[in-house]
């Protein structure tokens, strides 16, 4: 996983989490590396990583076992679905609608678009 | 925990201003980049920080004592600079053990253990290294020592893409198992961007920033899009760099955002080499 | 601090080795020394003090400006590595006077000289004659004054020649050999022909305080440390401002 420049890099260290429960690469009650593993992997420096990760405390996404290290909180999976939904709209539908004005798309043409497209992606 | 104070220092070498009252404090367990242009005054100000050289005024303390021919102190710091003070005939691995001697805390194991990950020769005379190598041999010997602050005066100096980032990992990981200061002076920005956590900008033996890379960060971002809306929008914005592109123009400004801008203007935040570029040209 | 010591005489331990490699590979030549004995037994009784001389200076001349980097680079001060310094000639002085009367013994020994087995540098410029113990005895003060002030000689000119800019250096390379061969020679025979006089005070002045005159080998080394510790405050006071870049 690559860092950009678009966004703050801890806000993407969290989304790559999040991407991880997600998809189930992580699961409830697992543990996830540890601070130092994700910064030595991303090559960041671990205040960095440690402030992704406490965005995802706060949220009750992770939890901390002192002395252990760093868990996935049971129901994290529908804490972030809700939450992405809620994002779902400015995260991606404005960006849509944003590009295909510039491209002369009309909004008919992206509903067909996703139409076409939705059960086979 | 204690830091290093460094108060109206200021150096002259002949006619030229090397530091020119420079006031500036590191404190224990960061990451501090020490970014400037080749002849900023870093080299200087490490030399004044390490002993090599002395200041023609101010003053510089940790612990609140002088630094200045203060063993005590001095053994609490490490630097390896550009130009290496080893004896010419010495050998890696006597380089190693030597530094243990003097240095308690340095860890020889560990050293070694670098040495065969980036395949150091260890019976090689220090002078017959190449320059990578004097670099990676530097490194380790910064990596083992475990004194509270640690100098790194361009660690990455003709280090391959491989070993640098075995360098930055290493890095990372020593700092996270054994917290210290480790300030890395360089004018090689983007690969240090992530690591560092607080920005020291140098330009002509002056200070010109101080502060975390992320409070310096988000004091500015980038517009660019169609010449006449991006000048349009910078109107009356304090802006420290512009590039053009035909058509297309991108402005580097400090300042908050504006709400709701025109969307045809895409922003971004700045990145910290651009943001350096801007801030040290003359 | 003990370490620093350490690696110095770490450093030096070498060349110790070396001159004693060196002596033994004559001695067991042998030949060398018979031959010598007849002709010029001054010159193989001095030998080993001449080298002990040029050994001690070469070696810290070419030491200290070495020793000092490393010092700083490890964490010491200037002061430090010069009061050990200091110890480290004090320590290798005494080694190689001992050195030296023991060469010196041995070879009175096997060149087999009737009645004085015991010709050194000393008991030839003093003419003492007061047993064998008192002659070693005089001989390695005389010598350890020697190697002090030839050791600190070579820290001072260390010591400037690193304090020195470009110039400086290139004019303190040239200028000390050109000094000692040349400028001093021609000074002094130019003072002996047109200031015949004032040169025989200066020789009487000379005699006097290096105790010829009185026979007394302690004067002479006296004398000797003063010129020592001479060099060693004029490289004290250069080492103190010394930049390291």
């Amino acid at each position: 996983m690559e860092l950009n420049q678009d966004k703050p890099i801890f806000q993407q260290i969290a989304e790559t989490i999040e991407d991880g429960i997600l998809t189930g690469s992580f699961k409830a009650e697992e543990q996830i590396p540890s601070i130092t593993e994700f910064s030595v992997m991303y090559k960041i420096n671990p205040a960095t990583a440690n402030k992704g990760i406490n965005l995802l405390v706060e949220e009750e996404i992770i939890y901390k076992k002192r002395g252990v290290g760093m868990f996935v909180t049971a129901g994290a999976v529908s804490k972030l679905k809700e939450k992405r939904q809620t994002q779902f709209y400015d995260a991606y539908v404005s960006k849509l609608i944003r590009e295909a004005k510039k491209l002369n798309i009309s909004s008919t043409d992206i509903i067909a678009m996703i139409e076409r497209s939705y059960d086979n992606e | 925990m204690s830091s290093l104070r460094i108060e109206g220092v200021s150096k002259s070498y002949g006619s030229t201003r090397a530091l020119n009252d420079v006031n500036l404090t590191f404190e224990a367990n960061k990451i501090y980049g020490l970014l400037g242009r080749n002849g900023a005054g870093k080299t200087t100000l490490l030399n004044i920080i390490n002993n090599r050289v002395f200041a023609d005024g101010g003053r510089v303390s940790f612990d609140d004592e002088d630094v200045r021919e203060n063993e005590r102190i001095q053994s609490k710091f490490y630097f390896v600079g550009e130009k290496m003070l080893f004896p010419d005939s010495m050998k890696v691995n006597k380089a190693i053990k030597w530094t243990a001697e003097f240095y308690s805390s340095f860890d020889k194991d560990y050293a070694f253990k670098l040495a065969d990950l980036f395949e150091l020769p260890l019976k090689k005379k220090i002078n017959s290294l190449s320059t990578g190598y004097k670099s990676i041999f530097k490194n380790i010997l910064a990596l083992s020592v475990n004194t509270p602050f640690v100098f790194l005066d361009e660690p990455v100096l003709g280090l391959d893409a491989n070993h640098r980032e075995l360098f930055y990992k290493m890095l990372i990981q020593k700092y996270s198992d054994n917290p210290a200061a480790f300030i890395i002076s360089t004018h090689l920005i983007e690969e240090v961007a992530n690591i560092i956590e607080d920005v020291v900008i140098i330009k002509k033996g002056e200070i010109i920033k101080k502060e975390s890379k992320e409070h310096l960060l988000s004091q500015g971002y980038s517009v660019s899009g169609v010449a006449a809306k991006v000048d349009a929008y910078i109107k009356g914005k304090s802006v420290i760099g512009i590039d053009t592109l035909g058509g297309l123009k991108s402005a580097y400004v400090m300042g908050k955002r504006e709400a709701d801008p025109d969307p045809e203007l895409d922003f971004s935040a700045l990145d910290l080499q651009k943001l350096f570029i801007e801030l040290t040209n003359s | 601090m003990k370490k620093l010591l350490n690696y110095q005489l770490s450093t030096v331990w070498p060349s110790f080795l070396a001159i004693i490699a060196c002596y033994t590979v004559l001695f067991i030549l042998g030949g060398f020394t018979l031959v010598v004995s007849n002709g010029s037994s001054e010159m193989q009784v001095n030998g080993m003090e001449t080298t002990a001389v040029i050994v001690c200076f070469s070696v810290f001349v070419a030491g200290y400006g070495e020793n000092m980097r490393f010092a700083i680079q490890s964490g010491s001060t200037r002061i430090k590595i010069f009061q050990v310094s200091l110890i480290n000639l004090i320590i290798c002085s005494a080694c190689l006077s001992v050195i030296a009367q023991i060469a010196i013994l041995i070879n009175g020994i096997i060149s087999g000289q009737e009645g004085n087995i015991f010709l050194s540098l000393t008991s030839m410029l003093y003419q003492t004659d007061q047993g064998l113990t008192v002659a070693i005895c005089e001989s390695f003060v005389f010598i350890f004054a020697v190697l002090m002030a030839a050791g600190m000689a070579g820290i001072f000119l260390a010591a400037a020649f690193a304090g020195l800019g470009k110039y400086g250096r290139v004019l303190l390379a040239a200028g000390v050999p050109f000094f000692g061969f040349v400028l001093f020679p021609v000074i002094i025979t130019v003072l002996l022909v047109k200031a015949p006089i004032f040169m025989q005070k200066v020789f009487e002045l000379l005699t006097k305080i290096m105790g010829f005159e009185s026979g007394n080998p302690y004067i002479g080394s006296l004398a000797v440390m003063i010129v020592a510790a001479v060099f060693g405050i004029l490289a004290y006071l250069i080492n103190r401002k010394m930049e390291i870049k």
